[in-house]
């Protein structure tokens, strides 16, 4: 059997127009010897969730400073879940305050990275929990 | 193989896109494995039209096949799209971001495939993932690559048409391109048509045609801009016309190049594993450094019946 | 003393001196490079700075080439205006933050507004679930810009609005609120920032394709220089683009490419450079190297005067003078141990003062977590104050000139601007390098190696990869619920019951028939907005016309 390449899907969900942090994700996850699919900016998470799907892969991880990331993350995890793919590893970057994250966590989101944030601690995190 | 794939394969029958995405995932890894997706799904498939697009960066393929596929779409023909970009050399990864531009549209079916499969070459691998689709139905495929690259042109000799996209300001240095443009196909579309360079471009590619080959009765050119939807609808038509012809057109020669490429590609499989299972390999590659040993004794007391 | 003098006892003195006390201990890098790649020498001596040069490089405050700052007395006449940058949830709490800050000292309005707002999209739109009233203040129709400015008077403080791809009806809606309170046109005074470019290039928050949006822009120009007076059309803006990565040298280059490219576009619709180009005010970054920073604002000026008089030949001296607002970086702050941000602010602050900044925002520490609370907005704008009146850099003009270091970093970030600017000339000009994606790709290539510079330690983050401590999470910030989403809808669903649906239905007949032609659009625009059409509901007509941008992803 191949060895299957890690694939990541890296998004921007809502309005958010910060792409500088998914845009070093992306080049460092490719590094890494992964493959990045981008979303580019403006996905709804019907959106995110088709892509995932048809691109069948590893790990979503979601870039969001909008602050409107209590809305929208949770979404993403339980379309995912009712299509089945709950096996994806749901990630969240960008601004999002450490009170959130418990209710995130509950919600399916299993890595949370704020800033300042090593890439390779991003990196080191979706090799130990992928499920492939 | 990975458990479940029968499932996958009567679920993805059925119209599931994620049972579609897995097996399409299997039988990119190991052309053994999509042999044995094709045993399951090959009565099933129904042949398609596969559009092989290519060009330089920031021609706006992907905004062309993003427009064709709206129409398409439009017109109720189910639409996909395979998105091929390089891996890198140095890390094996990939950055893959074509389906920005055609993401909009929630009926067609979107693959972005890195060049470097794990064994048998994209072409291998692409031609399984367009009997998988053909598999689900999938009447129209677009296969889009970057430039005129060794595997982009073998990615050609599964399409049953090649379109080269260009664009005034970028790569349109055909002149560079010339030894490469004819191997691409016969069909040329001009992109952002809007721009004023765009017919300067269309006359130059022409004039560029004519010295490589007098008949240029069989080139097609077309003339597309995006940003308005223009000159897509005689696109549409030719491509729907083409389709249609498919299937009287002889086309034995590329189809028993594939079939050779298939072969090959699975017993290089086979002499793949069978080598690496060698119980005393170590011993033996220490021979052949040391001297010791003759190589083509290896190869032909282990592979000979291939 | 003469260069030839100069530079025998400084080789005496390396070989010396330095020489010894290298032998002791060595420096603490191999190479010394400023962000933008600029060698930092050990010593910098007249050898580096040609004083011949001092008319034609320097010259005086307010007359060209603008080095040493735009106005003849500066801050010994008056200070900067002290401007933060503030809006969130409802019009009604921003008017009590506005509030509070004009008793605090601050001098003029800033107003940041929601992603919806600034994408053209009511609070009720779908897609803008999640996202009414957390980075800015929600406006859906003219109403709320009524309760945004109730008990401020517009002829009496200057406002500047952080909007772009809507400019037009957000500043159709100010024309409209100021008439409601007797206040004519060429009273106002303000800044709309309307600088669609980079909005492509870094910021993203456009709406429709490039050639449209410049019409609008060149709408509002026109329709300024005629009845607005005291103005600022554009705010063409630099601070964006650093914050998505780019270098000091890219951040002059690009704004002020993108500024070539207003001037062409407005030039192009028949006005005379010399009746647009006085408004035109540029928004820049300010970052922690001191130097680099103030040296960066003063070749910004003098470029910009230089292509302002033998490109596009203006002749009132006002058309030359690059006259801005600084926002301190919020990139460079850490989300880590917070309270340094206020050292780094005080820094950030600093450069842009010595660099001769007309209008200054400082972040709160909280920066990095959340939008500011009141307390920490204070110790911001206590920030400038303190830089103001007890630092004494304010009581001469430009401070840092004549140092050799500085003058040579001046030269040497126009050097590389202009370098910059000839490519995107080669390519096209902005509009065009935008669309291939050049300066895109150029910005994350700086991003991604400043990230790599961080995480080898060749930069040092302190509180982040030095300096590190365990610590709790932040308390107290501030947080925006979705209960101002809830009521910020009700609100705009009474507007729309209470008003005259047959005036705006025949309003947006009208601004439709406008955006066909080439009829200016401001004023339909300004009749919609008094007959409460909503902001959605104008972009909409506008989208349908114009169409929408699909950008280009360069990875």
């Amino acid at each position: 059997m191949g060895d299957k390449k890690i694939r990541v899907l890296i998004a921007k969900p809502g309005l958010d127009g910060h792409d500088r942090g998914a845009k070093i994700i992306a080049r460092s996850l490719r590094d890494a010897g992964m493959e990045v699919i981008y979303t580019g900016l403006r996905r709804t998470p019907q959106q995110i969730v088709n892509a995932a799907l048809q691109e069948d892969v590893d790990v979503v991880a979601i870039s969001i400073l909008s602050g409107a990331h209590n809305h929208l993350l949770p979404k993403i995890a339980s379309l995912l879940k009712e299509n089945g793919a709950d096996n994806i590893l749901v990630t969240a970057g960008g601004v999002i305050p450490e009170k959130d994250f418990a209710f995130l966590e509950e919600n399916g989101i299993r890595g949370i990275f704020t800033p300042g944030t090593p890439t390779n601690q991003v990196v080191d995190f979706i090799r130990a929990n992928v499920k492939q | 193989m990975q458990t479940g794939y029968k499932e996958h394969i009567a679920k993805m029958l059925d119209g599931n896109i994620y049972s579609l995405a897995k097996v399409i995932s299997m039988a990119e890894t190991d052309p053994i494995n999509a042999g044995e997706i094709m045993q399951h799904i090959f009565p099933h498939c129904k042949p398609s039209f596969i559009i092989g697009i290519t060009g330089p960066p920031g021609a706006g393929k992907s905004s062309v096949i993003f427009q064709l596929a709206r129409h398409l779409s439009s017109l109720n023909k189910k639409v996909a799209v395979l998105a091929i970009d390089p891996n890198s050399h140095l890390t094996g990864g990939a950055l893959l971001g074509d389906r920005i531009r055609m993401d909009d549209l929630s009926d067609v079916y979107i693959r972005s495939i890195g060049n470097q499969c794990a064994t048998g070459g994209i072409a291998v691998s692409a031609y399984f993932v367009t009997k998988i689709l053909e598999a689900c139905k999938y009447e129209f495929i677009f296969i889009e690559t970057v430039g005129a690259g060794q595997s982009e042109i073998k990615v050609k000799d599964i399409s049953d048409i090649a379109m080269l996209v260009l664009a005034p300001g970028f790569g349109d240095d055909i002149q560079a391109n010339k030894a490469g443009i004819m191997e691409i196909g016969n069909v040329f579309i001009v992109n952002k048509a809007d721009k004023p360079d765009s017919l300067r471009l269309e006359v130059e590619l022409i004039d560029m045609l004519k010295s490589v080959n007098e008949d240029t009765d069989c080139i097609h050119i077309f003339r597309t801009d995006c940003i308005n939807g223009n000159g897509f609808d005689s696109l549409i038509e030719y491509l729907i016309e083409e389709s249609k012809a498919k299937k009287n057109k002889n086309e034995h020669s590329k189809i028993k190049t594939q079939l050779i490429e298939l072969a090959q590609s699975k017993a290089n499989k086979i002499i793949e594993n069978r080598i690496n299972s060698l119980t005393d390999i170590d011993t033996l590659l220490d021979g052949i450094l040391s001297g010791k040993t003759n190589i083509t004794d290896i190869i032909d007391s282990n592979v000979t019946d291939i | 003393m003469n260069n030839k003098d100069i530079s025998e006892k400084k080789a005496a003195w390396e070989e010396n001196s330095v020489a010894k006390t290298l032998s002791k201990y060595k420096e603490r890098k191999e190479e010394f490079l400023n962000g933008s790649d600029i060698p930092v020498n050990r010593l910098y001596t007249p050898m580096d700075a040609d004083s011949n040069d001092y008319i034609s490089k320097l010259g005086f405050p307010g007359e060209y080439p603008f080095t040493r700052g735009v106005q003849p007395t500066m801050y010994r006449g008056r200070f900067w205006t002290m401007r933060q940058y503030s809006g969130f949830a409802t019009a009604k709490e921003s008017n009590e933050r506005y509030k509070f800050l004009l008793t605090q000292g601050q001098t003029g309005i800033s107003i940041a507004f929601d992603l919806p707002t600034q994408i053209g999209y009511d609070s009720d739109d779908p897609i803008a679930e999640g996202e009414v009233g957390k980075v800015g203040v929600a406006i859906d129709s003219l109403h709320d810009m009524e309760i945004l400015f109730n008990g401020l008077p517009l002829d009496k403080i200057s406002t500047s609005m952080t909007i772009n791809a809507p400019a037009a009806v957000l500043l159709a809606m100010y024309i409209a609120v100021a008439e409601k309170q007797g206040v004519s046109m060429d009273k106002l005074n303000g800044t709309i920032q309307n600088d669609i470019l980079k909005e492509y290039a870094a910021r993203g928050t456009y709406i429709f394709p490039p050639a449209h949006s410049m019409r609008l822009i060149t709408d509002i120009f026109d329709f300024a220089s005629k009845n607005m007076p005291n103005f600022n059309t554009i705010s063409i803006s630099g601070y964006h683009i650093r914050e998505a990565g780019s270098t000091a040298a890219q951040e002059v280059a690009f704004t002020l490419a993108n500024g070539i490219a207003y001037v062409d576009a407005a030039i192009k619709t028949g006005l005379d450079v010399d009746d647009f180009a006085g408004r035109l005010s540029f928004f820049f970054n300010s970052h922690n190297d001191l130097f680099e920073e103030a040296a960066k604002f003063r070749a910004a000026r003098r470029l910009w005067a230089k292509i302002m008089k033998e490109r596009f030949h203006a002749k009132n001296p006002r058309s030359m003078m690059l006259r801005f607002h600084t926002q301190t970086g919020g990139s460079t702050l850490t989300a880590q141990q917070p309270d340094n941000n206020i050292a780094r602010v005080t820094i950030q602050t600093l450069a842009a003062v010595l660099g001769g900044t007309q209008s200054l925002h400082t972040n709160s520490k909280d920066e990095a977590l959340a939008l500011p609370t009141t307390e920490s907005v204070q110790i911001a704008l206590r920030t400038q104050q303190i830089v103001a009146n007890e630092s004494g850099v304010c009581d001469t003009i430009d401070p840092l000139a004549g140092s050799y270091y500085v003058e040579s970093l001046t030269d040497k970030i126009e050097e590389l601007a202009v370098d910059y600017i000839n490519k995107i000339d080669e390519l096209g000009g902005a509009v065009k390098a935008i669309e291939m994606g050049y300066v895109q790709k150029e910005i994350a290539d700086s991003a991604y190696k400043y990230q790599k510079e961080i995480e080898s330690g060749r930069r040092i983050v302190v509180g982040v990869n030095k300096f590190h401590v365990d610590e709790p999470p932040v308390e107290g910030l501030l947080t925006i619920d979705l209960e101002t989403e809830r009521q910020q809808i009700a609100n705009l669903k009474e507007v729309m019951q209470r008003r005259d649906m047959a005036a705006v239905s025949n309003s947006l007949a009208a601004i439709k028939a406008a955006a066909e032609s080439d009829e200016n659009l401001m004023p339909a625009l300004i009749e919609a907005v008094k007959n409460y059409a909503t902001l959605g509901e104008i972009c909409n007509v506008l989208r349908d016309v114009f169409g929408e941008y699909k950008s280009v992803e360069i990875l």
